[in-house]
């Protein structure tokens, strides 16, 4: 555990890094000189002195590798620098729509494990039933929904028929309750479809029959036996999904008007300004490998025996 | 064999919307009754007509006219995108595994990085740094995406290449070449061609996504994201108009899906019989 623990860190280290210098040659090749727009910000007609000194002032005249460290590191200290978008440190921004987000992505986490594991349980007890069917059918249609049609399709229903929610979030927690499920249901649509699958190929496995043989009923063999062992693909998938929730939440977000990472990313890409996007897409990145390792792990602690060397 | 992919009625569904979505954007122009751009302001939210078979939309533009010419976004910018993925990825993928244990691992580790920024996001920030166009928005496609391809060829290259017709083909004396080109991609095509049938779904979904949140395409293009994006003002005068173009990208989205399905459950039929 302890030599796969730190080859998973150590390759992770590797991807990381590989991530950011990704992020950071995005802001190095997009054509927009930062120099300037800080420049034209202060003073409408900047000169090219003006600018070629605010471009010394933040060492944009530095070689590339060079600008990377520095830029680096800053980011690793927590000073990210200053948006152009909004007039304010990075940081500052984060620290307010860091929250929204998280809240967004934990609710729709909480919606898709409380759909996916009744009803793939359900479907797989009573397999090719009416209901499975019918769940089989509805759990495509939702994937494919676009998340942006669903959200105005419940907004309609719920919001303008029905009045029991507004338009603009609601405070607090019942401001998230139609976004995260919006959120969650195409996902949790991707995870009834697989774990339906994942119970139904464990149903031959030899450890069913002996607990058949010793007298279980189908649902106690189920819940007990093949629930546990039918996970690690699901926790893989769930663990991969987070990450989407995150991007997807870029989406959710303008539908619903909520102020969280995303909406904060698609006003950045929209107002040029490099460094603030940068910084969300490697913060963004981050997540999703921390969750996928999060993931693996939590499949090794469930279902030891199952341990496959995997690539990595 | 394949006979019995069209019988099966998902399989048909999916392959009707499929080509239902291809002649619309061939034929838009012949079908479109109206000008799908043409601004005319003394009838706004016109209720449907002859003239006007779903009506107009805010600024009194032929809704069922945008909504032909919509479909042209969706099939130009995703099935030449997927092609090109396609490609990519049966040759980075191949590569990977036919080329040694380095050369994998190198493969291995770019395609982590790329996997590791949701599709989406970073798609946005590249129609962000290259701006907005048709082109910018494939190739946002293509970079965001082509990880997953390489990862997908690859693993079923992996399965393919220790089977023993691969060991007999190279006891009679093929070349790699020869093995990969006669044997490995005729046995890996089918399953590749459920994972690209579903891909188009999805990036019919991620284009409509980008002109839902105003990237990659002008303001007042006929496309359905971007409908629905303009469409936001009615939803409490016309729900209507936002009805119609989230139910097309549905219906696109769920032909390839329907489709990329139905070939998996004809490829792999244990597991559907479970």
């Amino acid at each position: 555990m302890k030599k796969y623990l730190g080859k998973r860190l150590a390759c992770m280290a590797v991807v990381l890094l590989g991530v950011s210098i990704l992020s950071f040659l995005l802001i190095a090749l997009s054509g927009k000189d930062p120099a300037e727009i800080m420049a034209r910000k202060g003073t409408l007609n900047a000169t090219a002195e003006q600018i070629e000194l605010i471009r010394t002032e933040m060492g944009l005249d530095r070689p590339l590798p060079v600008r990377y460290v520095s830029w680096l590191g800053n980011l690793l200290t927590g000073d990210m620098g200053e948006s152009i978008y909004s007039h304010k440190p990075i940081q500052q921004d984060l620290k307010e729509s860091l929250p929204v987000s998280f809240a967004l992505v934990a609710l729709s986490s909480l919606w898709i494990i409380l759909l996916t594991i009744p009803i793939s349980l359900l479907c797989a007890r009573w397999r090719n039933s009416t209901a499975d069917h019918v769940i089989r059918w509805i759990s495509l249609a939702g994937i494919c929904m676009p998340t942006f049609w669903l959200g105005f399709l419940l907004l309609l229903l719920f919001a303008v028929r029905l009045g029991w929610f507004h338009v603009l979030p609601d405070p607090g927690l019942k401001g998230y309750l139609l976004p995260s499920f919006t959120l969650a249901l195409p996902c949790a649509c991707g995870m009834i479809r697989l774990m339906r699958s994942s119970l139904l190929s464990q149903s031959s496995a030899d450890y069913v029959l002996y607990a058949k043989a010793r007298g279980l009923s189908s649902s106690q063999i189920l819940v007990r036996h093949m629930l546990r062992n039918a996970m690690p693909p699901v926790v893989t998938l769930f663990c991969q999904y987070l990450g989407y929730l995150v991007a997807g939440s870029v989406v959710v977000e303008s539908v619903f008007s909520l102020k969280g990472l995303g909406s904060y990313l698609v006003n950045c890409v929209i107002a040029a300004d490099a460094t603030a996007t940068a910084t969300c897409i490697v913060i963004i990145a981050g997540i999703f490998v921390l969750s996928n390792l999060a993931g693996d792990l939590f499949n090794r602690l469930l279902c030891p025996w199952m341990v496959r060397e995997t690539h990595a | 064999m394949h006979k019995t992919l069209f019988k099966n009625p998902q399989a048909l569904i999916g392959l009707a919307l499929i080509l239902f979505v291809l002649f619309i954007a061939l034929l838009a122009p012949t079908l479109a009754p109206n000008d799908p751009n043409l601004i005319d302001t003394t009838c706004k939210y016109l209720p449907p007509s002859s003239n006007y078979p779903l009506g107009t939309d805010q600024l009194g533009r032929c809704v069922l006219s945008r909504l032909l010419y919509g479909a042209r976004y969706s099939v130009v910018i995703s099935i030449p995108t997927l092609l090109l993925l396609s490609v990519i990825g049966l040759l980075i993928g191949t590569l990977s595994v036919c080329a040694g244990k380095k050369v994998d691992f190198v493969c291995n580790m770019i395609c982590d990085v790329f996997i590791a920024f949701p599709a989406l996001i970073i798609a946005i920030a590249v129609v962000g740094v290259l701006g907005n166009g048709v082109k910018n928005i494939a190739l946002s496609i293509l970079i965001s995406t082509w990880a997953w391809f390489v990862r997908v060829v690859r693993s079923y290259a992996l399965t393919e290449m220790s089977r023993e017709y691969i060991l007999a083909a190279r006891i009679s004396g093929c070349s790699t070449p020869k093995i990969v080109f006669q044997h490995l991609l005729p046995n890996i095509a089918p399953q590749f061609l459920v994972y690209v049938s579903t891909s188009v779904a999805s990036s019919i979904i991620m284009v409509s996504s980008f002109a839902f949140l105003g990237l990659g395409l002008p303001a007042g293009t006929p496309e359905w994201g971007a409908m629905l994006n303009d469409a936001r003002t009615g939803l409490y005068g016309h729900p209507e108009s936002l009805l119609y173009p989230g139910f097309c990208i549905f219906l696109t989205s769920a032909g390839f899906n329907l489709f990329g399905e139905a070939l998996r459950d004809h490829l792999t039929p244990e597991e559907t019989n479970l």
